[in-house]
């Protein structure tokens, strides 16, 4: 059974009994244009309060989800839930307690800053003029500032303040720390993690580093297909990066029969490497009765990076044997 | 509601400078249209003013279009990335925004331009209010409406632009096709219901366009509908509509026409559409049985020539130029377009012609007579009419006259022309000179910017041609008589001219608006 098997078995329709009530939820979400498939058969549930990362590559369809489900896109299959209204249905009112960012929105540029978020303030029941006055405050926005006027930093804090200022039940951003600098990109976080778990947080983003520190569930895209969505916790437990050192000219596991969670296997005379997948309490075990001959089994835990790294290669591989 | 007034006045602070230019733009038209179309005031004005008149209405649709292509895309329906569109916007309230919008910044700076119009004209304003807002309508069903689709379906004004001269290239391209196909047959307008199903349809687009943004449908609608519009435009030469709007046999019509055979019937090769293909034939023709009350309109003719030996052509339905016919016209001319190919292969036999002609039966509804002025006079249920003064004496070489919204009623107007200037104390009047204006129209207003309808009363025998084409006057004092008519009936009405030679047409061509006299 491939890495990818065990995803697809596991995920097209998550179980979401388990992990309360749902803020988004997808089910076999497909979307083609012309012949391209740019999302293919996506199952994922974000529960509520959860800072939930979506990240993937250029190209990956992180993009496609999020505007598939703010309904700015309409699937070709399958179907996606936001607070429970079907997206198909989402606008108007139903879109109240939802906050929307993206680094390719279309602002009205002509606004000022201050403007802009008068302008949002009667369309949203629960704007907090306290806090819009807080988050200004914190961002440091230049209200007088017309939109087309300001950086893009700027540009990006501005519309979080107006995306944050109705408290929303959900907060939907669409790569909305790329090419910030640092500083900025702290400010942004702060405000962020400042909501949470008020407010259901849904980012992309093809920086793994940004989102380690903060989310609190994952889910990655490889060329439109969702390889797996979980809690960050538990996708860091099951990762380890295996080094097994052997006696020269020990045997090793043929790599025919390697078990299904091991991936990126490489093995020398004296040293195996590979990354574990499933790693749970029987582990060291398992692998004590895999090498008799070791003279040493090393798990060592594994950034994100790392471990989307060893995933995304894996999943290439299998994708060009199969072809 | 409370989106409505948001929106709004988020769009006036935006839109200003487009507001402003439409704003300057009515107000100058409220200003120089007079120019154009009211002698009394164009009077010592010169071209200049007229021609800055024209300009200045050309320009007021100009700015619409701008205004209402850059407010629809204030709130751009064609995309993905718009700020607004992740925004809990309910979309009756953004739609009907844009609508209160333009009629606040379109519709009324236009109804008080009218209003300053129809006052400059002599009309008290506010008695056509209702007409004016019936006006209003139309203007925006023809103007703004098909402005707001393409810009619904469009996301730049660039796009808009090119795409409504495209439109309008295929328009025009397809009406040609139209016209050229269906030469000289006679069009009649479709009926109303069907144009107004269109409308409805366009606004539908709209309304559709804003409920679900799904642009490319939108697209395929419009494009629907622009096909079903020229569809209409083909359908207007339909003969069944003919036939259902003028009924045969739908009532009595007492009218006789026959050959006049003291008058030459000529023919010419047809001048315009299958020249070459087709012969003009010019038939004199007298007509009787009138009642005094009655005057008729030949408003198409469809003939079919019969030869010996069984031989036989018909034509479609043509449009007759004949004007109105009232008792006391007894001579007319009836232009036919027969084939040239039929003519010659029967040569120069007399054939029998079965006339077939579609006619408005008008009768008198009313007569006002009033005595001609030197200044402005009012004349009931047609409006205000002016002199036209001479330039070199104190005389008037005719008239003109505006009504408020619309054109009157079918009105024949008959004055007495004097031989001498107006106060030379010579005597010499009492030439008459009668001429029609009006429509047969009904509404409360034609589709018209400027809500007063002028027209220049073309009174014949102004001019004495036995006198070095010296004007005649129209001195005040002089009896006006004009004679209001309604329509009683559309009917056929069917003789036969028999046995008639249609003579050699290599002959210089007859022109084609050689009628009998239309008085």
């Amino acid at each position: 059974m491939t890495m990818t098997g065990v995803m697809a078995e596991a995920l097209p329709y998550p179980d979401t009994r388990a992990m309360g009530r749902a803020a988004i939820q997808t089910q076999g979400l497909t979307k083609q244009f012309g012949r391209m498939t740019a999302l293919r058969d996506v199952g994922l549930a974000v529960p509520e309060g959860a800072i939930y990362a979506l990240v993937g590559a250029n190209g990956a369809g992180k993009t496609t989800l999020i505007k598939l489900l703010m309904n700015l896109l309409r699937p070709t299959e399958g179907r996606a839930s936001v607070l429970g209204v079907a997206s198909e249905q989402l606008r108007g009112k139903a879109l109240n307690r939802i906050g929307y960012v993206s680094e390719n929105q279309e602002f009205p540029e002509w606004m000022t800053v201050g403007a802009m978020l008068a302008y949002l303030r009667p369309f949203y029941p629960s704007w907090d003029r306290a806090l819009e006055d807080q988050l200004a405050r914190q961002f440091d926005l230049p209200l007088e500032r017309k939109l087309k006027h300001l950086s893009r930093g700027q540009r990006m804090k501005a519309a979080m303040a107006g995306a944050l200022a109705f408290r929303p039940a959900l907060l939907v951003l669409d790569e909305p720390f790329a090419g910030l600098d640092p500083l900025v990109r702290d400010e942004l976080m702060e405000g962020l993690l400042d909501r949470s778990p008020e407010t259901t947080i849904f980012l992309s983003s093809h920086d793994l580093a940004e989102i380690e520190s903060f989310s609190s569930h994952v889910g990655f895209l490889e060329q439109g297909r969702l390889l797996f969505s979980e809690e960050m916790a538990v996708l860091s437990g099951r990762f380890r990066e295996v080094t097994v050192t052997l006696e020269a000219g020990s045997p090793t596991p043929p790599r025919e029969k390697l078990p299904a969670p091991w991936l990126q296997y490489e093995a020398t005379d004296a040293v195996v490497h590979f990354v574990h997948s499933g790693v749970g309490a029987r582990t060291p075990e398992e692998l004590r009765a895999q090498f008799p001959a070791a003279r040493g089994i090393a798990l060592e835990p594994m950034p994100l990076r790392a471990i989307f790294l060893a995933i995304a290669k894996t999943n290439r591989t299998q994708e060009r044997s199969r072809a | 509601m409370k989106q409505v007034g948001h929106i709004f006045a988020k769009d006036a602070r935006h839109f200003w400078p487009e507001i402003a230019v439409v704003l300057a733009v009515t107000a100058l038209f409220a200003w120089l249209y007079p120019h154009t179309r009211m002698p009394q005031i164009q009077a010592g004005s010169g071209m200049n003013a007229a021609q800055r008149a024209v300009l200045v209405t050309a320009l007021l649709p100009v700015s619409w279009w701008i205004l209402i292509a850059r407010l629809v895309h204030g709130e751009n329906l064609v995309g993905d990335k718009q700020w607004w569109i992740t925004k809990p916007y309910e979309w009756p309230q953004l739609l009907a925004a844009k609508v209160l919008f333009l009629f606040v910044f379109t519709g009324v700076p236009l109804l008080t331009a009218q209003v300053v119009l129809l006052a400059r004209a002599g009309f008290g304003p506010l008695q056509s209010l209702p007409g004016q807002g019936y006006d209003l309508v139309l203007l925006a069903m023809v103007l703004a409406m098909p402005v707001m689709a393409l810009a619904a379906a469009t996301s730049s004004f660039g796009k808009l632009t090119l795409t409504a001269f495209g439109a309008l290239l295929v328009t025009i391209v397809a009406l040609v096709l139209i016209a050229w196909l269906k030469a000289d047959v006679f069009s009649i307008a479709v009926p109303g219901p069907l144009v107004e199903l269109l409308f409805v349809a366009a606004a539908g687009v709209i309304v559709f366009t804003y409920a679900r943004r799904r642009v490319v449908l939108s697209r395929l609608l419009l494009a629907a509908l622009f096909v079903a519009g020229m569809g209409l435009a083909y359908l207007s030469y339909s003969p069944t509509l003919v036939e259902r709007k003028y009924r045969a046999g739908a009532g009595t019509l007492a009218l006789q026409l026959t050959l006049d055979a003291s008058r030459e019937t000529t023919a010419s090769l047809a001048q315009a559409g299958e020249r070459g293909k087709r012969v003009g034939v010019s038939l004199p023709v007298t007509l009787a049985g009138l009642a005094p009350e009655d005057a008729v309109t030949l408003d198409a003719v469809q003939v079919t020539v019969k030869a010996a030996g069984g031989k036989e052509w018909q034509s479609p339905w043509e449009p007759e130029y004949l004007g109105h016919l009232r008792a006391g016209n007894s001579d007319a001319t009836v232009y036919l377009r027969i084939d040239r190919a039929f003519l010659e292969s029967v040569k120069a036999t007399p054939v029998d012609m079965d006339l077939r002609f579609a006619v408005t039966q008008l009768r008198v509804s009313g007569t006002t007579q009033v005595a001609m002025a030197a200044h402005d006079f009012a004349v009931r249920e047609l409006g205000i009419c002016s002199p036209i003064p001479d330039l070199l004496t104190p005389s008037f070489t005719g008239i003109t006259c505006r009504s408020p919204l619309r054109e009157p009623p079918v009105t024949l107007v008959r004055a007495q022309w004097s031989n001498e200037p107006c106060g030379s104390g010579a005597g010499g009047g009492g030439i008459p000179g009668a001429g029609w204006t009006g429509s047969v129209a009904t509404g409360p207003a034609d589709l018209n910017l400027a809500a007063v309808s002028a027209a220049h009363i073309d009174l014949p025998n102004g001019i004495d041609s036995a006198r070095a084409n010296q004007h005649r006057s129209l001195c005040p004092g002089a009896p006006l008589n004009f004679t209001r008519y309604a329509v009683v009936q559309r009917t056929q009405y069917e003789t036969t001219i028999p046995q008639v030679t249609v003579p050699n047409w290599n002959q210089p061509p007859v022109p084609r608006t050689a009628v009998g006299s239309g008085s």
